[in-house]
């Protein structure tokens, strides 16, 4: 949540479009990795790690499973995922 | 009793390890030139540590998409989406296969990324790829 200067509060979106994610991974200077273009290897917080997800288009929104699943794989909890992604 | 072979007895005397391990007797292969060791187990061994393995799947079920998304909790590269529970869990099941072979084709970048329990189970996934009801029971999916 964040507070506007009203005293209202913003509730933030923490959904996750694909184009989001690829443009993280880019800025992180993740690399594809293998014959699908659905896996990528790179370094995160200083820890090489992998991670693969189900194809979809760009400005579609990642399920929140799945999200959950792409954290865990790059070692971080959802909520900083989104954090990262978001740049908050 | 001797169980530790270096490569070249276990090479001279494949048939007496065999007999070992075929008996119950862990046979153990080492590179004497890095120290490297190999173990050999037989069949009833390797499905005791697969009931064993801690292996288990998380379901979440998206209300806005719509969408149910498996994965498991070791690799949580074997990951799967569908509109029902059992469609995402077997999306579950074919991709742990995909992303196994991939790992069979990059080892040199993979090996370092992964445990020795994600890599027992990677490994077991391999050697079963085209066994769909083992493959279920190692995953846990019933």
């Amino acid at each position: 949540m964040m507070k506007y200067g009203s005293g209202r509060y913003l509730k933030l979106s923490d959904s996750v479009a694909q184009g989001e994610f690829r443009k993280f991974l880019l800025a992180n200077h993740f690399l594809p990795k293998g014959k699908r273009k659905v896996l990528f290897v790179g370094f995160l917080n200083g820890r090489p790690c992998t991670v693969s997800f189900h194809y979809h288009k760009g400005s579609e929104i990642i399920p929140k499973g799945t999200l959950s699943a792409m954290a865990r794989q790059l070692g971080v909890d959802k909520e900083r995922l989104i954090s990262m992604i978001k740049g908050r | 009793m001797n169980q530790i072979y270096s490569i070249g007895e276990a090479r001279s005397r494949m048939h007496e390890m065999q007999d070992k391990v075929r008996n119950g007797l862990l046979g153990v292969m080492v590179n004497k030139a890095n120290n490297d060791l190999f173990f050999m187990l037989n069949s009833g061994m390797l499905d005791a540590i697969i009931e064993e393995l801690p292996v288990r799947n998380a379901v979440e079920y998206d209300e806005e998409e719509g969408i149910y998304t498996a994965y498991n909790e070791i690799v949580p590269h074997f990951c799967g989406e569908g509109k029902t529970r059992d469609e995402a869990l077997m999306k579950l099941v074919d991709e742990a296969v995909a992303f196994s072979n991939e790992y069979a084709c990059n080892t040199e970048t993979f090996s370092r990324l992964f445990n020795g329990l994600q890599q027992l189970l990677i490994g077991l996934v391999l050697i079963y790829s085209n066994d769909e009801v083992r493959l279920r029971e190692i995953l846990k999916i019933v």
